[in-house]
């Protein structure tokens, strides 16, 4: 849905000019043609146009543009790659895009100290190419790793299949330089010990560009592992499938990825040239991996495969060589890319639930889906527990739109009933906001609201997300008496923030 | 609510505690006026809301085994014990997740875990007393960070008290989480300062099957430099990597009655995994260390591990006795700086003219710097002499010179954190917002 446009709240042409004069013409997009891909992200659900689109090139005119914003009250954010499946990277408000894609430099690679120092705008998959020779890598790897970039992933704090040994972007970040929307640069954390005081860089992470623009960031690097064996298991049930995943989990066994691919994915990617040969007729797909060193990986790999054989299990292949361990992970990697060829839209969700709960709530959603008559796919980070439902409809048909975003919602109520969360990667943006309140109480977003405003007082840095803005009288009446009080004694605090 | 168990306390707040239990809370020298052991978030809740409406000066208090750190209390009203929080409410090992409320010790819940073969992986000083609530505070971590990481690792979610008494949660029992701000990296580390935690949700990790120790002997630096060097650049991922110098090697073999086993510089690797990783990275490791070691190589037996472990993670053995003072600081470097400073540091503490021993985390940039003052001397002003120009050295990587503990002659003279950089304008003011009538432990931490 188009976000309401309106004129904007500060002088265009002045702001135009200042643009131009810092960054001359050809760095500044400003036509209705020019500014139309910028107009969404991944989303597709919802857009906005900009009213700039600006290119800068290093952290000083970064600052300068964000200086420039702030004197005229121009809402602005930056842009990596786009790829957001949240609507983050929409200009809800319109304003200033700060694409990214230039400041895209990796400044130093310190092998001693184990890290890289980047400029935002650098690929993900590009920092470990940077350093692969010398057996080193960058372990978060977000299926969007080749296109995706490091300042998009420090702040939807990415992960990945490989994130459930490894762990988050979050996990892998010591330090950070960022403009603030002060107008300031600040260096936030260090690579030197534990930072001192409060943990900012952790606070940073994952803050979806609310807080300001990471224009620098000092990552951590792992060495490679020197062995890694993966294979597929093939079932003819997915409740099979799922009670693998918590088998393996409650064996504490943690494979590297435990990743879950369901019927209609595995019809997608089949029907395309990158089949990888998986039985059409097959309910559930596990790709489980294991890594480290050589010494051991045989045993590893066993005690998997006696979890996978303990159920019933139609075929289990074991990748022997490099080739075939592509070739297993290619249904996985081009999973996204094959739900156009079984249908014309489809919407990416993402949730989390606790890893026990899989066989339970995967039953719920697929009864959801037939309920609204849409029908689904899935796959999935299964070892996290990180669900990412993906709802295929056809735009053209009369209330689709609205069918899809009421099962979305429903999913997610579902994801918050069994003790779970509305994102496990992909952010709230402007996609889950309204759903906030379903996992926070209204002094849990005040304490975070509150947050937000010492860095981002005037609301200018990617406003409208993360945080609900609708608290019409419906709402307000279908609270109940007490969280009314709460919400009045709230309102008359000088403290209550209005996101 | 008043305790029927124990004499009655102040009456104006609701379990308190007896005026005779006032010692014990006593923080660097300071002694609070009133004592609570709230047993649910409702009554911790109240007190806070009581707090402040009397602009009380809160510490919240766990076993006490962390209260040296950082500066005295400015002022110090109510001591907030957590020793009753203590349950563990959510155990779902086939999650590998577990939910504890704030006042349970670590030895406890380890107990519980070990039995299903899993473990928190971060095992701090003071391991038989600690609570969680003082080790999230403090961001706590012990040997094995070199593996696992500090505990903000392992936080998934947080119950906590705001400063008016608001009940608040943040985050949940799923491993992976991005639903609003990542509140509970702002909570782990914050020292009591920004609202009382009541209870966490952790993320568990299997024990490994197995563990062996190898303890590399050095009588120089330099071939420390090299075998350090080495073992970084290699695939062998070790749990724990601990340095010691000669003073602190020998204090440690004195305390393990090892006769002179361990003596000089020595490097202290842990590996666990399956068996045969471990065996192979034990053999690895003698190879790679061949060609630089200049003294001896042991392997410890379990026992022998076991007991070097335990001494290690309690620093006792770097401990002054009477009436020698004891400082710890605890300085952060950039990791492959780590044999240049421990070299300057030997050289600069000579001057002091006061017994000095140092240890490192090696591998994540963190030495600790134990130092016995004489309080009869001038060595404490010299000490921190020491303590600013060491700052300023390390002013360039963002490096810093914490004072974990020692006497108020010290901190008299410099503060305990020295954070000078320009984000401490931003923790002000996150502080300010979130606790605006400074109650919660006014003037210890960096705000
Ligand atoms: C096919 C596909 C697969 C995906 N798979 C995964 C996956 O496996 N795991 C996962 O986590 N995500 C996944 N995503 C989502 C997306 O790729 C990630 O969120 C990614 O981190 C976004 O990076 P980007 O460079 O595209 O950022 P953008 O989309 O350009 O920006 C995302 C948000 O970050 C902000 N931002 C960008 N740069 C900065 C900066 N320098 N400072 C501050 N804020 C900034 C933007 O304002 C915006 O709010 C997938 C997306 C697609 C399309």
């Amino acid at each position: 849905m188009a976000v309401e446009t309106s004129e904007p709240g500060f002088p265009r042409t002045e702001v135009r000019k200042e643009l131009v004069d810092l960054l001359d013409s050809d760095r500044v997009l400003d036509t209705p043609e020019e500014l139309l891909v910028y107009e969404c992200d991944g989303l597709t659900l919802h857009s906005r146009m900009p009213d700039f689109v600006v290119f800068p090139s290093s952290t000083r005119e970064v600052l300068e543009i964000v200086r420039l914003a702030r004197r005229h009250r121009v809402p602005f954010l930056a842009r990596g790659a786009g790829t957001s499946l949240s609507g983050g990277t929409i200009a809800a408000e319109g304003g200033i895009v700060l694409e990214l894609s230039g400041m895209n430099r990796i400044l130093q690679i310190d092998l001693e100290n184990r890290l890289a120092q980047v400029q935002p705008g650098v690929v993900n998959q590009h920092v470990t190419r940077a350093v692969e020779a010398d057996e080193f890598y960058y372990a978060p790897d977000p299926s969007s790793q080749v296109a995706s970039t490091i300042g998009g992933n420090v702040a939807e704090n990415a992960g990945g299949p490989h994130t459930l040994k490894y762990g988050v972007t979050t996990n892998h970040v010591l330090a950070l330089e960022a403009v603030l929307p002060d107008g300031e640069v600040y260096r936030l954390g260090t690579a030197a010990g534990d930072p001192v005081g409060f943990d900012l860089v952790g606070t940073f992470v994952g803050s979806e560009g609310t807080l300001g623009i990471a224009t620098e960031a000092t990552v951590r690097l792992l060495h490679s592992a020197p062995a890694v064996k993966t294979l597929l298991a093939v079932y003819d049930s997915v409740s099979e499938a799922t009670q693998t995943v918590s088998g393996i989990i409650a064996r504490g066994i943690v494979p590297a990825a435990l990743e879950m691919i369901d019927k209609n994915t595995i019809q997608a990617i089949e029907a395309g040239v990158y089949s990888s040969g998986i039985p059409q007729d097959a309910a559930a797909v596990l790709l489980i991996e294991v890594d480290g060193l050589e010494a051991g990986i045989d045993q590893q790999l066993e005690e998997i495969l006696e979890v996978v054989r303990s159920r019933q299990v139609r075929e289990v292949r074991v990748a022997r060589s490099a080739d075939e361990r592509k070739k297993l992970w290619a249904a996985r990697k081009n999973a996204f890319g094959a739900y156009g060829r079984i249908s014309p839209n489809y919407y990416t969700m993402d949730g989390v639930i606790p890893r026990s709960k899989l066989p339970e709530v995967l039953g719920r959603i697929e009864s959801l889906g037939r309920e609204y008559g849409l029908r689904m796919a899935n796959v999935f980070h299964a070892g996290d527990g990180n669900l990412h439902p993906i709802i295929l409809y056809d735009i053209a048909r009369e209330d689709a739109k609205e069918k899809v975003m009421a099962l979305a919602g429903a999913i997610l109520r579902c994801c918050i009933d069994v003790g779970g969360t509305l994102s496990g990667e992909h952010g709230i943006g402007l996609e889950k906001r309204e759903f906030m309140r379903l996992f926070f109480s209204e002094a849990e977003l005040q304490v975070m609201g509150r947050l937000k405003r010492v860095f981002n007082p005037d609301n200018l840095a990617n406003p409208q997300k993360i945080f609900p803005m609708r608290r019409g009288c419906g709402e307000m009446s279908s609270l109940s008496e007490d969280s009314r009080d709460r919400l009045s004694r709230f309102e008359g605090d000088p403290e209550f923030v209005r996101f | 609510m008043k305790d029927p168990a124990t004499p009655p306390g102040d009456p104006n707040i609701t379990c308190a505690l007896p005026a005779s239990r006032l010692e014990a809370f006593t923080v660097q020298g300071k002694r609070p006026h009133r004592a609570a052991a709230p047993r649910t978030p409702e009554e911790l809740s109240q007190l806070l809301q009581t707090a402040q409406r009397e602009h009380w000066a809160v510490v919240p208090f766990g076993s006490g085994s962390r209260q040296d750190l950082g500066n005295p209390p400015k002022r110090f009203d109510l001591a907030l014990a957590t020793t009753r929080l203590d349950r563990i409410p959510e155990y779902e090992p086939q999650d590998l997740v577990v939910r504890v409320e704030s006042g349970c010790r670590l030895a406890r819940l380890q107990e519980l875990l070990a039995a299903d073969r899993l473990c928190l992986p971060v095992v701090p000083s003071a391991y038989r007393q600690t609570t969680l609530g003082g080790m999230v505070a403090a961001n706590a971590s012990g040997p094995d960070r070199y593996g696992h990481g500090t505990l903000r690792d392992y936080l998934l979610g947080v119950g906590v008290i705001q400063a008016d008494g608001t009940q608040t949660r943040f985050g949940s029992r799923v491993v992976k989480n991005v639903t609003g701000y990542d509140m509970c990296k702002l909570y782990a580390g914050s020292f009591g300062t920004l609202g009382v935690f009541y209870d966490f949700y952790f993320k568990l990790k299997p024990l490994p099957p197995m563990e062996k120790t190898v303890v590399g002997l050095f009588r120089k630096l330099p071939p420390v430099r090299r075998a350090l060097s080495k073992l970084l650049r290699s695939p062998l991922v070790p749990t724990a990597l601990e340095l010691l110098d000669g003073n602190a090697s020998r204090r440690l073999d004195r305390k393990l009655d090892w006769s002179g086993k361990i003596a000089g510089y020595a490097l202290a690797v842990k590996f666990g995994d399956l068996e045969a990783a471990v065996n192979w990275q034990v053999k690895e490791l003698k190879e790679i260390w061949s060609s630089c070691l200049d003294g001896d190589m042991l392997v410890s037996d379990a026992r022998e591990q076991a007991r070097l472990w335990d001494g290690l993670r309690e620093d006792h053995f770097c401990m002054a006795e009477p009436p020698l003072e004891s400082v710890k600081l605890k300085v952060g470097i950039l990791p492959d700086q780590l044999v240049q400073w421990i070299e300057e540091m030997e050289k600069h503490l000579s001057g002091i003219e006061a017994p000095f021993f140092l240890r490192a985390h090696a591998g994540s940039g963190v030495i600790r710097v134990y130092c016995h003052l004489d309080p009869a001397t001038a060595q404490a002003g010299r000490l921190a002499g020491l303590i600013e120009r060491w700052r300023s050295l390390l002013n360039a990587v963002r490096g810093s010179v914490v004072i974990e503990s020692g006497p108020a002659t010290l901190k008299n003279r410099v503060d305990a954190w020295g954070y000078r950089y320009k984000d401490l304008k931003l923790m002000r003011q996150i502080k300010n917002r979130l606790d605006p009538r400074e109650i919660l432990n006014p003037g210890r931490f960096v705000v």
